[in-house]
């Protein structure tokens, strides 16, 4: 595993992400330490860095910052996303409500909770959670099941949170956890999902 | 599709995000970057239907 440099200042947006993106798109990267030379790239870099499994610093240096990202020992998460790649089969939970089944939303809340944090039970199979409707206030602020997703993503499970419905219900700027993503993305991932479970 | 997505497999759309920055009031290659753009359209209030036309022609030019 190496150790890369790249001097991305004088560049705009989006080229030091790209580059950066390049760069560990060819692997064997360590560690990645990017120079950029404004606030808007030090932000992008940083956040493409975290979402690729890097643990990331940032350092302001002479007229910029320094961007430094490191794989740990630890599998990041895109690795435990990778491990998940290779199960025997991949599952993809689709929730489309806040609740499970009628008759007490109480109950149903109680009863959704559970759901959610049982469902890593399925061990590495699980690949991915979709969360559309009333499903994606699971993965709004005050919600008390996103300490279950947020414990799912971390160990690599894919959670998708469709854009559309958190536009609905006004809580995009709410989303804690997941991936915003839209009608295309979700109907893909079904299609190379092994299996489809529905909780709507 | 994420911008970052989009402009990453079609480089040709850089300049069309870059025309329709005006009218956002930011660089959506700055602030939008990692949103679908379906959510960057509602965010800046952006005519999805016109910015997705516009940006297929510019991936089809490309291509």
């Amino acid at each position: 595993m190496a150790e890369k440099y790249l001097d991305c200042r004088g560049l705009a947006c989006p080229n030091p992400v790209l580059k950066t993106k390049e760069l560990i798109d060819q692997g064997d990267v360590a560690k990645l330490t990017v120079l950029v030379d404004n606030p808007a790239a030090k932000e992008n870099v940083g956040r493409f860095l975290n979402r690729a499994g890097f643990e990331v610093q940032v350092a302001e240096e002479a007229g910029g910052f320094a961007v430094t990202g490191r794989r740990g020992v630890i599998l990041s998460g895109a690795e435990k996303a990778e491990t998940r790649e290779q199960a025997a089969q991949k599952i993809l939970v689709l929730i489309g409500t806040d609740r499970v089944g009628t008759g007490d939303d109480v109950l149903g809340r109680r009863l959704m909770a559970s759901f959610v944090s049982t469902l890593k039970e399925m061990g590495r199979e699980l690949w991915c959670v979709v969360l559309l409707n009333a499903g994606v206030k699971l993965a709004a602020a005050g919600s008390e099941i996103l300490g279950g997703l947020k414990e799912l993503e971390k160990e690599g499970v894919m959670i998708l949170v469709c854009g559309t419905c958190l536009n609905h219900f006004q809580l995009l700027e709410q989303k804690q956890v997941g991936e915003t993503t839209n009608m295309l993305d979700i109907v893909t991932h079904m299609q190379l999902a092994d299996k489809v479970i529905s909780l709507t | 599709m994420t911008l970052l997505e989009i402009v990453s497999q079609h480089r040709g759309t850089e300049d069309v995000f870059r025309g329709y920055d005006k009218q956002a009031g930011v660089c959506l290659l700055c602030e939008a970057l990692f949103d679908t753009l379906e959510e960057a359209a509602a965010k800046y209030r952006l005519d999805l239907k016109k910015l997705l036309a516009d940006l297929e022609t510019a991936a089809a030019v490309r291509s």
